[in-house]
């Protein structure tokens, strides 16, 4: 089931239409900076925007800084939403259920297509906006002829290629799983309700009241268990050392997220009457 | 049949998430205990050589003031701090910001300040008696260690213990006995082995709810190897004379800080900074610095919308910005400049100063 | 039995959809469940396939109980729930190889020969790549009941299987079930279409209003209701030989008390009275089903729509 539902999800336009959006934003970006030279001025404007101009291989940085606010939980949230509510709205719902396809089974296969998606979409942003920020700012003030200039930390400090790769590496593999609780939740209403919509809907008023509620004061106490508070952890990956606190914290929550919102999505769905 | 397997179900996650918030939200008990005395002796005596990462929380109300927003954020919002400590001279704290960091190094009587978003390593020789406070202040080991030295003489008491980065800490209570300052309370919490200092709430007079506290989320007692940094590739790298730092703050030519204000006298300062006057003792005093006719109306201007009240003085114009713990008060409109007096002091003590400053340079 | 269930009741909150049904079929058959719209036939063929969970009672598919043990049950059983339903953005092969593949067992090389067996069966062993968004709705009920008898089940449950075919698909459909059933496949169907059914059933089931109001095989819901039909250019010359055994009369047809048509005609013929037509008179399923039923859940009559709530 876990094969078929990723061929599936694979061959469906609007998931690779996401993927393609999501790596639209950044290069746009790119071009007007490149075109412009205006970057805005330090502590204004995205997260390492101003950096981006002298060293086209931060550019990942910001990209990811970019997206990971709205653009990619919209993205989520659509795919995610889509899961159990657009096969129950096609009606290939009922006939996987009697093929027979287990409703565990079937979810699992979701929850691992939703990883799928979402690692993809964060691979592709940042393979993408490398590849983009390279091309429109260079290599950076000490580049070698044929490129490859080295990449400070936030800290100042220069870090190995090596170094580099891994705390990418390590930052997919983060955003991944913030992204997956998303898309988790969004399993989860999927199998509330028939409307894909809905569903989706239902994910992006959760991302926004979380984001609405983290800034209070008030709010102090839940701060650390919302979705959204951790997603900006792993701007912490690129100081020098790397500071593990927050991500491992973050980690931790948006597994809890994972468990939780699964665990309810088969609470619910494994009872459900499938009635379209 | 089937609404009691939809029940069980529901029982299993409910369950299960009640275990993951307990895990989360559950803490060890703390027992520690500690002579309160002794504990501030200790840190006083000095702080022993730690790596940690802090929070500092700022609940002061306090509204921006212009050229000091970087101040004024440090007691109004949230402030993540990186600190590694191996002695008074070789230290470097990080402020990490959302999309940076700052960092202040000090070694070899030197002080470096690495800016990710200036993109600029600013070299500081030299030391000022007097300066603006700044993110390294609110690492908690610090920010104890200043809080204890300012209230030496004021009574301490025991608190209960509390658990702290994993360290069962000792508590305790420095309540300041001078009628004048608003602070109410100073709590500390140390690792009762090294006397590291924890967690620093303080809160004002009469308030249940600390306006600013300052905890570790995790620190080691180890020693930390501090270098000298060095601007990467296509960083600026600039060097400046710590007296220029007080930067905007900065008046050539101001006038001489009055020898006695509000009841309080001066107290000498080495070296130092012209026109800038510290009164009072401990954290019943209060500072006066020179400002530039700009900033003290802009401030003056600002005051009502904030909630600030006008002072009436005899020469120019002033106000009041009052929050339970700071009072910031400005004084335009003294021929070519302005003046600022900030200090944990109640209102009406800077009211006084605000009158009694001399309207017209000597 | 390949399907029995006893008592099976399902509540939608307040609303019974489904009460008290219990109704029995034999290997074999081809079973034929007749009712009005809303009657309760697809939330029964749901609750067969463990899609819908019953409120209370009894389910026993190929003689074992569903939905407990649905992972063994169903992949012998093939399924038509409430007309098609495919993956549009994929082609009607691509469509039942997924779904093949989506459940257990391994027949990766067997797979696309069955497949292709199955598209010929119904009739569209020359599709192309077009996806399923662009098919009519006979190809869809094409592939819809491919898909159901891929897996060559014991049992087939078809919901409206002949929705949107044209005639000529009709009697497709009608032969291929026949088929298949005359190499062992039991065939349930549910239908409001009561020549559908009576063209291709042994046994009826009727629902109403949530009831199984009746089931019999046809041949004995068929009986002779012991009247003769006769058709005549003189009626008036009938009524003459056969006086006393007419029951009525409705221009060149006379109807006759009796149940031997033989010797009618021999009385009428010998008397020279002219017969152009003769026959036994059976009940006809649609007379039966209007006796038992009422009227279906899309007609709203005023009286009902005006009581209490």
């Amino acid at each position: 089931m876990i094969l078929v539902e990723l061929r599936l999800m694979l061959r469906k336009r609007r998931v690779w239409l996401c993927w393609l959006l999501l790596c639209a934003l950044p290069t746009l970006v790119a071009v007007l900076l490149a075109t412009t030279r205006l970057a805005p001025p330090p502590g204004r404007g995205g997260a390492f925007l101003s950096a981006v101009v002298s060293n086209g291989q931060i550019f990942p940085a910001a990209a990811l800084a970019l997206v990971v606010p709205v653009f990619l939980p919209i993205t989520v949230a659509i795919v995610a939403g889509d899961t159990i509510a657009g096969e129950s709205s096609a009606g290939t719902l009922r006939y996987l259920l009697v093929r027979p396809v287990g409703r565990l089974r079937l979810l699992v296969a979701k929850l691992v297509s939703v990883a799928v998606f979402v690692l993809l979409a964060v691979l592709f942003v940042t393979v993408v906006s490398y590849a983009v920020g390279v091309v429109a700012f260079g290599f950076g003030p000490d580049a070698s002829l044929g490129g490859g200039g080295a990449i400070p930390s936030l800290s100042g400090v220069e870090l190995s290629p090596a170094d580099v790769v891994f705390r990418t590496a390590t930052t997919v593999g983060y955003l991944a799983l913030c992204m997956l609780a998303l898309g988790a939740v969004g399993l989860l209403f999927s199998t509330l309700t028939d409307s894909p919509l809905a569903a989706a809907l239902g994910v992006l008023a959760l991302v926004v009241a979380s984001a609405a509620v983290q800034p209070l004061d008030a709010a102090a106490a839940i701060e650390p268990f919302l979705p959204t508070a951790h997603w900006l952890a792993w701007i912490d990956l690129f100081r020098d050392p790397i500071l593990w606190a927050d991500v491992r914290e973050g980690a931790l929550v948006q597994l809890g997220y994972v468990v939780v919102a699964f665990g309810a999505a088969w609470a619910n769905f494994s009872t459900k009457d499938v009635t379209t | 049949m089937g609404d009691s397997r939809v029940t069980r179900r529901w029982v299993l996650v409910g369950a299960g998430t009640a275990v993951l918030l307990g895990a989360a939200a559950v803490t060890l008990p703390a027992t520690a205990s500690a002579d309160p005395e002794d504990l501030r002796t200790r840190i006083l005596a000095g702080l022993p050589p730690h790596v940690g990462y802090a929070e500092s929380t700022g609940r002061l109300g306090l509204p921006e003031i212009a050229a000091l927003e970087q101040v004024t954020a440090l007691f109004t919002s949230v402030t993540r701090l990186r600190t590694r400590y191996a002695g008074p001279e070789a230290w470097r704290v990080d402020e990490l910001t959302p999309a940076g960091e700052r960092d202040t190094y000090r070694l070899g009587g030197r002080e470096y300040v690495w800016d990710f978003g200036a993109n600029q390593l600013t070299v500081v020789s030299g030391e000022t008696p007097v300066r603006l406070p700044r993110a390294a202040d609110l690492v908690p080991s610090e920010l104890a260690r200043r809080l204890t030295s300012l209230t030496r003489a004021d009574p301490v008491s025991a608190l209960p213990a509390r658990r702290v980065a994993g360290f069962d800490a000792a508590g305790l209570r420095i309540t300041p006995a001078d009628p004048d300052t608003t602070v109410g309370r100073i709590d500390v919490w140390c690792d009762p082995a090294s006397a590291l200092p924890l967690r620093v709430e303080v809160a004002a007079r009469g308030a249940d709810q600390a306006l600013l506290f300052t905890e570790f989320r995790e620190v080691s007692l180890s020693t930390p190897e501090i270098t000298v940094p060095t601007a990467p590739p296509g960083a600026g790298e600039v060097t400046a004379e710590a007296a220029d730092l007080a930067g905007a703050l900065r008046q050539l030519d101001a006038a001489p800080p009055p020898p006695r204000l509000a009841g309080r006298d001066l107290v000498p300062l080495a070296g130092g900074l012209p026109g800038v006057g510290v009164y009072g003792a401990g954290v019943s005093g209060f500072v006066l610095v020179p400002a530039s006719r700009g900033i003290a109306d802009r401030v003056i201007d600002g005051a009502p919308a904030a909630g600030g009240t006008v002072v009436d003085v005899p020469v120019g114009r002033a106000a009041i910005l009052t929050t339970p713990l700071l009072s910031v008060a400005a004084r335009g409109g003294i021929r070519r400049g302005g003046v600022l007096v900030a200090g944990t002091v109640a209102p009406a003590v800077l009211d006084q100063a605000l009158r009694e400053l001399p309207g017209r340079r000597p | 039995m390949i399907l029995a269930t006893r008592d099976l009741t399902k509540r939608f909150g307040r609303v019974v959809a489904v009460s008290g049904v219990s109704l029995e079929v034999p290997r074999g058959v081809r079973f034929g469940l007749l009712g009005p719209n809303g009657s309760g036939k697809t939330t029964l063929v749901r609750m067969l396939l463990g899609l819908v969970h019953a409120t209370s009672g009894h389910i026993e598919v190929l003689g074992e109980p569903m939905p407990k043990r649905a992972a063994t049950v169903l992949p012998r059983v093939g399924a038509l729930v409430e007309g098609p339903a495919a993956w549009g953005h994929l082609s009607g092969r691509a469509n039942l190889r997924l779904l093949d593949a989506a459940g257990r067992g391994r027949a990766g090389r067997r797979r696309a020969d069955r497949v292709d067996e199955a598209l010929d069966r119904v009739g569209l062993g020359g599709v192309d790549r077009r996806p399923v968004r662009a098919y009519s709705l006979g190809m869809r009920q094409r592939l819809g009941i491919a898909a159901a008898i891929l897996r060559e089940p014991e049992l087939l449950l078809l919901d409206e299987p002949t929705n949107g075919l044209d005639p000529r698909g009709i009697q497709e459909m009608r032969a291929l079930l026949t088929d298949l059933n005359a190499a062992g496949t039991t065939v349930v169907l549910s239908s409001h279409l009561l020549t559908e059914v009576e063209a291709l059933c042994t046994d009826v089931g009727v629902m109403d209003r949530g009831r199984l109001a009746l089931t019999s095989s046809l041949d004995a819901l068929r009986a002779p209701t012991g009247r003769i039909l006769v058709r005549t250019p003189d009626p008036a010359g009938v009524v003459g030989v056969l006086d006393g055994q007419v029951l009525g009369r409705a221009g060149e047809l006379v109807t006759v008390r009796g149940t031997d048509p033989v010797a009618v005609n021999a009385q009428l013929v010998a008397r020279g009275v002219p017969v152009s037509g003769l026959v036994l008179e059976q009940r006809s399923l649609e007379q039966v089903v209007l006796e038992i039923t009422g009227a279906g859940s899309d007609r709203v009559d005023r009286a009902r729509s005006e009581g209490p709530r």
